[in-house]
């Protein structure tokens, strides 16, 4: 009787290692369309190919100092109200020097080639609590093409993120990355101003990338680049990669429509 | 007997556990992006072209010193042409290099990676640079007699797009082959910063020193671009932490300038001709 049962035993066991090794995992993979209908998912291309008449490459130029500043927006409304950042008008600044507006202006990509239509802004807003600015397009005759908001569903951590920017004043520019973090305080960069709820993203972000849109994989706005861990301001010549901060869309839909700007989104 | 009976309801839970789990994960989804009907997969891009691209190695001697360059290539035709950067051969002063051919120059080689662990080295010979218009030189392998070799397949870089994926294939920091993914920033960038202007594709990519002269491919496995450099803060070399240090801008010579390249020196049998997907 112990005899067989030991013989039992080893048969069991021996039964076990082979569901062990016969019960690999068979990947099923799932196909998704690049149709732009419905809940599909959109890679860089697509985001870029739906987002790139939404944005806005900025261009501040002070008389007084013949200074130039250089940024990004984003277009949400069709008569042309543009999202962007303090900085990206401003630059490197705090409430009190501020004495005069720039002349704005904003050149809008319209193909592949990268030609694009120049625009006139005006500043409709500027925030430096928050250090979201909001622009007007005045050219009054023209019909602008909004980004879709991500209302359904907040960010999370490891989602796929694309943006464009106008990066070092090179013109609009595609960058993809990842949300790293979220719920970040920072003191933003060149002001003693702190903010909080921050979305962290490794996404490249260079001078100029401040106000470009992030877009998830729907192609739909989820935050707009505030600010960036910068190399600029370490001792030390070890760069730092892609570390950059965003408001989400909760933040960004919170900002416009508490004030009164003249238009409300997300309703 | 008491420990025997113990061990079998061991091994009787264990099968029993292992069912459950068998039965709860026989099938992981994977999601695929696919646009129209091609599925990009950097290791299939990888696996097909790695044996078309080169480690280079440069090497002159003088009486005074041994200076080493490295940098990237990748093979354009079956009889060994290859395709680099000129300031792989010639060093950052490139431009000013004229046609000559460099003084000192002693050797020049091209290591493919077979994907196996194993390298085979092949000596190359300097057939032409381009002009200050773009960054582009021409080598020739030494093959044997009969001998040929995997040559790419190029993209017209015109119908470039934002945003569109690609891999990148070269030799970071003279590390050896390796591939790096990214995305097109910018299909079409004139840099006025130099003189001649010049006509660039713009990645944001990890594009390290030694990338130079590699290929970009797209989505489908085709040469759309060659690595050429990055964007450089003059803070790279200094010591100044003040300066704003640019992160992953980097820049390609577009297909259509190796094209045209190419077509300038008339070889017998060798010009680059672009493919194109039925959509």
């Amino acid at each position: 009787m112990k005899k067989y049962l030991k013989i039992l035993t080893a048969f069991l066991l021996l039964i076990s290692v082979f569901c062990l090794a016969g019960c690999n995992p068979k990947a099923k993979v799932q196909y998704i369309s690049s149709s732009k209908e419905g809940d599909a998912v959109y890679v860089a291309e697509m985001i870029c190919e739906k987002n790139l008449s939404s944005t806005v490459s900025i261009y501040s130029s002070y008389s007084e100092n013949g200074e130039n500043v250089y940024g990004t927006g984003i277009i949400l409304t069709e008569n042309g109200y543009v999202l962007t950042t303090v900085y990206s008008i401003f630059g490197s600044y705090t409430e009190r020097e501020i004495s005069a507006l720039p002349i704005l202006s904003g050149n809008i990509v319209v193909s592949n080639n990268g030609s694009f239509v120049k625009v006139n802004l005006a500043v409709v807003n500027i925030d430096f609590k928050s250090g979201l600015a909001i622009l007007k397009i005045t050219d009054n005759d023209k019909v602008f093409v909004p980004v879709t908001l991500e209302t359904e569903n907040l960010p999370v951590v490891g989602e796929y993120t694309a943006s464009l920017v106008n990066a070092k004043a090179m013109g609009i520019s595609a960058v993809e990355g990842y949300i790293s973090k979220l719920y970040v305080t920072r003191n933003l960069s060149d002001t003693e101003i702190t903010v909080n709820n921050l979305m962290q993203v490794d996404i490249r972000a260079n001078e100029g990338s401040f106000g470009g849109g992030l877009f998830n994989n729907k192609g739909r706005l989820t935050g707009i680049i505030l600010d960036r861990q910068n190399t600029a301001n370490t001792s030390s010549l070890d760069p730092i990669y892609n570390i950059t901060y965003a408001y989400d869309i909760e933040r960004i839909i919170d900002y416009i429509n508490t004030g009164n700007y003249g238009f409300k989104i997300g309703a | 007997m008491k420990r025997l009976g113990k061990l079998f309801m061991l091994s009787a839970a264990l099968i029993l556990s292992i069912a459950i789990f068998a039965g709860c994960t026989t099938t992981v989804t994977e999601k695929v992006y696919v646009e129209n009907g091609f599925v990009y997969e950097a290791e299939n891009i990888a696996k097909e072209n790695i044996s078309s691209c080169l480690a280079i190695e440069v090497i002159y001697d003088s009486i005074l010193a041994t200076k080493t360059l490295t940098g990237s290539g990748f093979i354009i035709s079956e009889d060994g042409y290859v395709i680099t950067n000129a300031h792989v051969i010639y060093g950052d002063d490139w431009e000013g290099a004229g046609s000559t051919y460099p003084q000192n120059l002693k050797s020049i080689t091209g290591t493919i990676d077979n994907g196996d662990g194993t390298t085979q080295s092949y000596n190359l010979t300097l057939v032409a640079k381009y002009n200050p218009y773009a960054d582009l030189a021409l080598l020739k392998m030494n093959l044997g007699e009969g001998e040929t070799v995997k040559a790419v397949k190029f993209r017209d870089s015109s119908t470039a797009k934002y945003g569109e994926a690609v891999l990148m294939i070269g030799n970071p920091k003279g590390l050896g082959i390796s591939a790096v993914r990214g995305i097109i920033s910018q299909p079409s960038l004139t840099d006025n910063s130099s003189s001649p202007a010049k006509e660039y594709i713009l990645l944001d990519i990890a594009m390290n020193h030694g990338n130079s002269g590699g290929p970009v491919f797209d989505k489908n496995g085709f040469v759309i671009g060659v690595a050429a450099m990055r964007y450089k803060t003059s803070a790279a070399s200094s010591s100044d932490s003040s300066i704003d240090l640019a992160v992953g801008i980097g820049y390609a010579v577009p297909s259509l300038l190796v094209q045209k390249f190419i077509s300038t020196l008339n070889l017998e049998g060798l010009e680059v001709e672009f493919s194109v997907i039925e959509e």
